[in-house]
């Protein structure tokens, strides 16, 4: 079965042979994968979240069956090094990072000192159509679509953007106070935003996969009050957008943590896709979400990085991606993965462990019906 | 006379300025300021980390308030005498954990902490063994908290507690939090206490002080 017929039947609630695969690596797993397979490294992308249209080469040679895409920081403004001594990057949205090892800190929040709406609008924005930023994808459509399905990335959508410009602290207590500059920067971050999504899907996406995180480990992060009153029509309207260009575009949201109040919000203004089901966040329990939501959402994620990938045995990620799969799986809907990218403290035989328990899946379920 | 029922309130909403309004002539007044602290401050802070705990507040909102309470932490400060500052419950040295630079939740429990009555050494981000322990020499820690967001830098918190084992202060307690953290990972690493989010983990310090 080809991958991409079998990510399509799946989030069409059809049994396939086996769940459709999506994982992503951070490039230091790239790295130890690459050298595990023998395979040359593919450097990532220069766009905000890069692991997800990064090392696609790999990937499917290791089984996926969806590909990344993603716009990247266009040809006349890429992401430079400003400070050598420090390891300060800044990308064209102004935001600089410090590179701490395995991870790019933020440094700097250009929009720290906004305290009004012209703070907002006089601010150097970037040009979603500027040019080269959808090069990548165009390459990356044109080499996997036959044989693939096209994930278009589009996470970070407006409110994890607007905190990166802003700082969260600020942001999150100006939010609340119901300051307009808040409001002001969700929209246009939201906008810039919505023309990528839509031109990622006009080139040919079958899921566009937007995203902010509004949950955290123990319970949402903003009262579902506020986000239904900030968020909900917010997002709606994206949703609404990308359904202009592809009414049949499939929609997934990325939130980290534990969004249980505002799950059922989502299935009403048309998702058709939760990720990542962040499995030990409170509530985020597979049976729970499959029963409660199965019907109206398809899932993508829901294997615990925080604990089982890094620190379990291979034995014992087979077992749980297993049990996962039946449960998430059944009739459909579920594209596994692990819930955010694998990154270095995961060990090569564990991400092979997670591999093998999908095609093993695969093997099981065949010979039981034969 | 002091409404400390409207302190409290304006102190949950997070009205900054009414709180230090209050505050300041409630001293003006002559009114003590370990009641000032204790009824008007601590006392609102409490119900706020109830309700954050509860869910019927989040993190935007208690933000608003630990930035209210400090700055009625503010205006106290300089009225609290040497006699009101032995009345603390406990020194709290808390930081971020080395390679880690995630601080939301650590500020929450310091901000709490501190709302509790506590004295909180906030040291920041990426935290060695080395610098927590100056700081539990140099301010007399009873109990050092610990936070880590990443999966890569949790298992630092384990190599902190072995040095003080080690060092001259083996008998320091310590609590840990954070996203990956979870009780079995604290009993395992050998930690005192496991903050499941702020206002359990002032519940955790509270517990520990009173063991002491």
């Amino acid at each position: 079965m080809k991958s991409r017929d079998r990510v399509l039947k799946a989030l069409n609630g059809e049994e396939t042979d086996r769940p459709p695969i999506f994982v992503t690596l951070t490039p230091e797993a790239a790295q130890k994968m690459s050298a595990h397979l023998n395979v040359p490294y593919e450097e990532p992308y220069d766009s905000l979240l890069s692991t997800r249209m990064s090392h696609m080469d790999l990937l499917t040679k290791l089984g996926n069956d969806c590909v990344g895409i993603a716009a990247t920081a266009p040809k006349n403004s890429p992401t430079v090094l400003i400070n050598e001594e420090k390891k300060v990057y800044q990308n064209e949205w102004g935001m600089q990072f410090v590179n701490v090892g395995l991870y790019n800190e933020f440094y700097k929040y250009p929009l720290a000192h906004a305290t009004s709406v012209e703070d907002i609008e006089n601010y150097p924005w970037p040009d979603p159509m500027a040019e080269g930023r959808f090069d990548a994808a165009a390459e990356l459509i044109a080499k996997y679509k036959d044989e693939y399905a096209i994930v278009a990335d589009l996470e970070t959508s407006f409110f994890e953007t607007s905190w990166y410009l802003m700082g969260m602290e600020k942001l999150l207590m100006d939010m609340a106070m119901e300051e307009d500059h808040v409001f002001a920067l969700f929209d246009k971050v939201m906008q810039i935003n919505t023309e990528i999504g839509k031109k990622l899907i006009e080139m040919g996406a079958d899921i566009i996969w937007a995203g902010d995180d509004f949950g955290t480990q123990r319970g949402m992060m903003i009262s579902p009050d506020m986000w239904r009153e900030v968020f909900k029509p917010r997002i709606k309207w994206m949703f609404s957008e990308f359904r202009k260009v592809n009414p049949d575009i499939k929609i997934a949201w990325h939130s980290c943590g534990s969004i249980i109040p505002i799950i059922e919000d989502f299935a009403e203004i048309g998702l058709d896709i939760l990720n990542p089901i962040q499995p030990q966040a409170e509530g985020m329990d597979p049976d729970y979400l499959k029963d409660n939501y199965g019907k109206e959402l398809s899932f993508f994620g829901g294997i615990d990085i925080q604990n089982l990938m890094p620190f379990g045995t291979p034995e014992e990620i087979k077992a749980d991606v297993k049990r996962r799969m039946k449960i998430l799986g059944k009739g459909g809907g579920y594209i596994v993965a692990p819930a955010h990218n694998l990154q270095d403290d995961t060990p090569v035989e564990n991400i092979m462990a997670f591999y093998e328990a999908v095609f093993e899946y695969g093997e099981e379920k065949k010979s039981s019906q034969v | 006379m002091i409404d400390y029922a409207e302190l409290n309130q304006f102190l949950y909403e997070g009205k900054a300025k009414k709180v230090v309004e209050i505050v300041q002539q409630a001293l003006d007044d002559g009114i003590p300021v370990s009641e000032v602290l204790s009824e008007g401050l601590i006392a609102g802070m409490a119900v706020l980390g109830e309700d954050f705990k509860h869910n019927i507040l989040y993190v935007p909102e208690v933000l608003i308030a630990a930035r209210a309470m400090k700055s009625g932490l503010n205006a106290l400060k300089p009225y609290l005498s040497e006699e009101d500052k032995k009345d603390k419950k406990g020194v709290i040295v808390i930081g971020t954990v080395k390679g880690d630079l995630h601080d939301i939740g650590k500020n929450l429990v310091s901000m709490m902490s501190e709302g509790a009555g506590y004295e909180v050494y906030d040291l920041g981000v990426d935290q060695s063994f080395e610098q927590y322990y100056e700081a539990a020499v140099k301010y007399k820690a009873d109990i050092i908290g610990m936070s880590a967001l990443l999966t890569t830098t949790m298992p630092y918190m384990k190599t902190v507690i072995d040095k003080f084992k080690e060092s001259d202060l083996p008998n320091m307690k310590f609590v840990v939090g954070g996203a990956p953290i979870n009780k079995e990972f604290a009993d395992e690493i050998g930690a005192d206490g496991y903050g499941a989010d702020a206002a359990s983990t002032v519940e955790v310090l509270n517990r520990l002080m009173a063991a002491v």
